[in-house]
């Protein structure tokens, strides 16, 4: 789904929010987006829909990953290895941006 | 609505001064065959060597412009078969590539790209007495609690190793065209077409043929989303709304939960045994409903 990128520049004190262009959409408890910019979509797995929404909140990725180690059974450095990774796909395909 | 059509006088196709924004291929030279370009009332369709098709902007009206020479039939063809679906599509109408067939419990779609095999399945289900419904342009109208199927051009388009598998000479087929070498077949006895707009009973997404079984597996409504997106007819998506539109419908599509991936041998002898799992799913749905 979304192309595999190296992280450089992703800090935990960011703020990354949904892209103005991309549209999103809860369906059946995972997100699809559509890129109106790109005219792609995109889909996203149930722990990315979640996170997906806590950037739409506008939370800093330090709040995000502890709130995910709170609702998620994992180790804190996976989830934010995984929160970095997706937030770097997210921002290489113009779905998210950093303030 | 259909869009209203308008045949002009044959005329040579002049170069264009503006370069297309999309553009079809042949898969096998790579050869354009038919280019996208914006006009000002609309847009224009240029099928090479063929004709141009001129596409007002909402999609209700189409003038067809022949190149001088090509016969009324491989014109209607291009028309029906590839300018229709898009200029609904611009209608804000759900155009997908799929056929379909009528079942008692409504309508099941057979959603692929070119050559997995949807006009050969559709077919042979029509051939078993299951009504045509659609060969390819599934068109589709949001109604509550779904989805209905309206029934588009009353043929289905087969290269000659399926149709001399699935009818020999039973059928007679229709008149040529000019650029395909697949053969029409007319709807008609020994074909029977559905002339009523039913509802979406299920979508089967077509697989690559790889397996040596009949699979039928469930898709998330994400995955259905996303397949549904992957095999709609969108003629121009370059305005926001329209692509914010067509976001919505494709969502609606997916949260439907009837959609399946199917797969199996692309076998003509397999054919009864895909139809009769089909048969059984859609019983276990209807019976799970």
């Amino acid at each position: 789904m979304m192309p595999e990128v190296s992280v450089p520049n992703v800090a935990l004190s960011d703020v990354f929010r949904p892209s103005a262009d991309v549209l999103s959409q809860d369906v059946g408890g995972e997100a699809v987006l559509l890129d109106l910019a790109s005219e792609t979509y995109f889909g996203l797995d149930p722990i990315g829909t979640r996170i997906w929404q806590l950037l739409g909140e506008g939370h800093t990725l330090q709040s995000i990953r502890d709130r995910l180690a709170s609702e998620y059974d994992a180790p804190a450095a996976r989830i934010e290895a995984d929160l970095i990774a997706l937030v770097a796909q997210l921002r290489a395909a113009g779905l998210a941006t950093s303030d | 609505m259909d869009p209203s059509l308008t045949i002009a006088p044959a005329q040579v196709q002049q170069a264009l001064a503006a370069p297309p924004f999309n553009h079809w291929t042949e898969p096998a030279s790579g050869a354009t065959w038919c280019s996208f370009h914006r006009e000002p009332a609309g847009w224009r369709l240029r099928f090479v060597d063929l004709a141009d098709f001129l596409v007002s902007a909402d999609g209700l009206a189409v003038t067809a412009c022949p190149t001088p020479g090509l016969d009324a039939a491989t014109l209607e063809h291009l028309f029906l078969n590839q300018v229709l679906p898009l200029a609904l599509s611009t209608q804000g109408k759900p155009v997908f590539h799929a056929s379909a067939v009528a079942l008692p419990a409504g309508t099941i779609a057979f959603v692929a790209a070119s050559g997995r095999g949807k006009s050969t399945l559709a077919t042979h289900f029509a051939l078993h007495g299951a009504a045509l419904v659609s060969d390819d342009g599934l068109l589709l109208e949001a109604v509550a609690g779904g989805f209905r199927v309206h029934p588009s051009h009353p043929s289905v388009r087969l290269w000659e190793d399926s149709r001399a598998a699935l009818v020999g000479t039973r059928l007679e087929p229709g008149p040529p065209v000019s650029y395909s070498h697949k053969t029409r077949l007319l709807a008609g006895e020994g074909l029977p077409y559905c002339r009523d707009a039913l509802p979406l009973a299920g979508a089967y997404f077509l697989g690559t043929g790889d397996s040596d079984r009949v699979r039928i597996e469930p898709m998330s409504p994400a995955e259905a989303t996303l397949a549904w997106a992957s095999h709609a007819f969108l003629l121009d998506v370059g305005e926001k709304q329209r692509l914010a539109g067509h976001f919505a419908q494709v969502t609606a599509l997916g949260v439907l939960g009837c959609a399946w991936r199917l797969d199996y041998p692309r076998n003509y002898a397999r054919l009864p045994e895909v139809r009769d799992a089909l048969l059984a799913h859609q019983d276990a749905v209807d019976g799970a409903g």
